[in-house]
């Protein structure tokens, strides 16, 4: 892959400065989240390895692999509306929508056959790390698609169509995208 | 495909397979590996960590934002990152 240095001429801030300002909380009220899941977890690991054989790792990996493909999505749509292919930045954009449902999709899934085979919020403190972070996740999912649709309905019109604000709504899905990417490491593969 | 796609794809391809290196890791010691390892952690954290400088700099594209924005994003990164095994190797030698 060939490297692209940005001279100090050329370098500008993506979208809006405020997403930024909204990632940058957003990280540290979640990296919050991860470091007290790492305090309890170091108190007693071996509760937290025995829940973790619960999970389905294949379920974590698709999970991932469903939000990546959407990022890649959605930095296509920003890409294609720069060049003006709006019409196919509406595809992208209604692409990454679709992926962000199977994602949901597969939570619900995955969270009611964990409920059926008895393992719920209060079964322990894993568990309660599990739905928390997880539900708290989707939540930023559910919010995401606010700012696409807000995306899409700026690529739909001429005088509504702007670049910042399609570069702000992508900056908000990738952040739900590397949140997510902690949160499989974490919950899913660490040992 | 221009430039910029083949660049997204190949970026695509990459975080995808790096995924699959961590699950894989995860899976390698079989079912009944859900033992402490300190390998696995360390290798599945710093494959996230560079999942997310990858994601950061080319699709969000911080790779051309002006350097004090890059400097903030690599603090924050390495900061929580730094955390996290600091905690889990001092939870080991406990």
């Amino acid at each position: 892959m060939s490297t692209i240095v940005a001279t100090n001429a050329e370098r500008s801030v993506p979208g809006q400065i405020d997403i930024w300002y909204f990632v940058l909380v957003e990280v540290v009220i979640f990296s919050s989240y991860f470091i007290t899941y790492m305090l309890y977890r170091i108190w007693d690991p071996a509760l937290y390895l025995e829940s973790q054989a619960h999970l389905s790792q294949n379920f974590g990996a698709l999970n991932t692999v469903i939000l990546l493909v959407s990022s890649w999505l959605i930095a296509r749509g920003v890409q294609a509306a720069r060049e003006q292919r709006y019409e196919s930045a509406q595809n992208l954009v209604g692409m990454t929508i679709l992926c962000g449902v199977l994602f949901i999709i597969s939570k619900l899934f995955e969270w009611s056959s964990k409920i059926q085979q008895g393992f719920e919020f209060s079964t322990n403190q894993f568990f309660s790390f599990y739905y928390f972070l997880t539900g708290i996740h989707v939540l930023h999912v559910l919010i995401g698609f606010v700012f696409l649709s807000v995306v899409i309905y700026q690529l739909r019109s001429p005088q509504r169509r702007s670049i910042k604000v399609i570069e702000s709504g992508a900056i908000y899905w990738h952040m739900v995208d590397f949140l997510w990417v902690i949160i499989f490491a974490l919950l899913y593969v660490m040992r | 495909m221009g430039m910029t796609d083949k660049r997204l794809a190949a970026v695509c391809l990459l975080l995808t397979g790096v995924t699959l290196l961590s699950w894989w890791l995860g899976n390698s010691h079989g079912h009944h590996a859900f033992t402490l390892n300190a390998g696995i952690t360390l290798g599945v954290i710093l494959i996230a960590a560079l999942k997310v400088r990858v994601i950061a700099w080319e699709f969000m594209e911080l790779k051309q934002a002006p350097l004090k924005m890059q400097r903030v994003a690599d603090a924050a990164l390495a900061f929580i990152i730094t955390v996290l095994l600091t905690l889990y190797f001092v939870g080991l030698s406990a």
